[in-house]
């Protein structure tokens, strides 16, 4: 499903225009990555959470060229499923 | 991690952020969770740009073993969901300090970028006393090169300044040489090359500037190799240096630097280790 194919469906879901929704939706993601970014976790009820996790900074060592490098460490996004989005993945289950 | 938002205050959020009502933004959020897992369940995955992509992965049966019964079980196939972030949010972090970064460099570089478009413009209306300056330059330059350029024709500069600084000791050296292959030309060939070498006779008494000729022939052969020479210890002061480290080889080295194996045995001889194989940790290795 693309962006377009989404936002067509949200704003039939939510019932508002497609202008408004995309605002909404961009307005939607940055709050996510705010939220992320000062240390809280985003949780939605029935899907799952979104939380900041910093990734150490490691040694990468290449076997070919026998070459020790440094993989500077980062912070990404995470999503984690809830148990009810399980559930609704897995219905025979 | 530290307090959490739950779909609440987060509709609450996104009401005060959007300027529209609780309700409609709780709907929204609503919405948001049922499209997305629908998308998900219908076609597989939901790209949301600014966020990330969904995806729906589909986990295949397989087999394992009961470690206490050591009987063969079957673990059934289930589907997950998997996100991958659209952004990483250090890079995005980054990318707002880039912005702010570059756009305080945009400022300070239009000015100066001002002036160099007005610099050739104002050389252009640069008035006809500077032009006529920069003519009677010219000459000037004119006037100096035949005098550099007859006597050494072929010297590199390092050498006219030598030859300028010693002059009488060069005129000498060359009048010396001169009068040994007018010898040796005499010796040689005889009664038949008397004419020539009377004229190289006429030559050295000639004067000055045409001793400089033979003189910059003569001069430049022993002071190019007497330059070569001097070249090849300061191309070894200008060789890098790379400290040993446990674990390295000359042939790492020899990859990290040059990306090739094969400038090893070079590292080798440049340095002269006995053993390549036994260098001691901490040695300084000269890179060629």
């Amino acid at each position: 499903m693309t962006q377009k194919q989404f936002i067509n469906e949200l704003a039939k879901n939510s019932g508002m225009t497609t202008s408004e929704t995309t605002q909404l939706m961009e307005q939607f993601c940055t709050l996510v990555t705010e939220c992320v970014n000062n240390d809280q976790t985003v949780m939605l009820q029935g899907f799952g959470s979104f939380e900041k996790k910093t990734k150490a900074e490691r040694q990468m060592y290449n076997p070919a060229t026998k070459d020790y490098r440094t993989i500077p460490g980062s912070t990404s996004l995470v999503f984690k499923p809830s148990t009810l989005l399980k559930d609704k993945l897995n219905p025979q289950q | 991690m530290g307090t959490k938002v739950n779909t609440q205050v987060l509709a609450d959020l996104l009401a005060e952020k959007a300027g529209i009502s609780k309700r409609s933004a709780d709907t929204f959020v609503k919405a948001f969770i049922q499209t997305t897992i629908d998308g998900g369940l219908s076609d597989g995955n939901v790209k949301i740009k600014g966020l990330g992509t969904f995806k729906i992965v589909k986990v295949a049966d397989r087999e394992s073993t009961n470690v206490n019964t050591g009987e063969r079980i079957l673990i059934a196939g289930y589907n997950k969901m998997s996100f991958v972030p659209d952004i990483d949010l250090d890079m995005q972090a980054a990318a707002d300090a880039e912005a702010e970064k570059v756009a305080e460099v945009r400022k300070t570089v239009r000015k100066p970028a001002q002036k160099k478009t007005a610099g050739p413009v104002a050389a252009e209306e640069k008035t006809v006393a500077e032009k006529n300056a920069i003519v009677s330059e010219v000459p000037k330059i004119e006037e100096k090169t035949p005098v550099v350029s007859e006597p050494l024709p072929a010297s590199p500069s390092p050498l006219k300044v030598a030859f300028e600084s010693n002059k009488p000791l060069w005129y000498s050296i060359a009048i010396a040489l001169l009068l040994i292959i007018v010898v040796f030309v005499v010796l040689l060939t005889g009664d038949s090359d008397k004419d020539r070498n009377e004229e190289q006779s006429e030559q050295v008494e000639a004067g000055v500037s045409d001793y400089q000729d033979t003189l910059s022939t003569e001069s430049s052969a022993t002071q190019s190799t007497e330059s070569v020479e001097a070249s090849q210890p300061q191309a070894t002061g200008t060789h890098r240096v790379h400290v040993l480290q446990k674990g390295e080889t000359l042939t790492t080295i020899s990859l990290y630097y040059y990306h090739t194996p094969d400038s090893m045995r070079a590292i080798w001889k440049l340095n002269k280790f006995p053993n390549p194989n036994d260098i001691p940790i901490g040695t300084e290795i000269l890179l060629p």
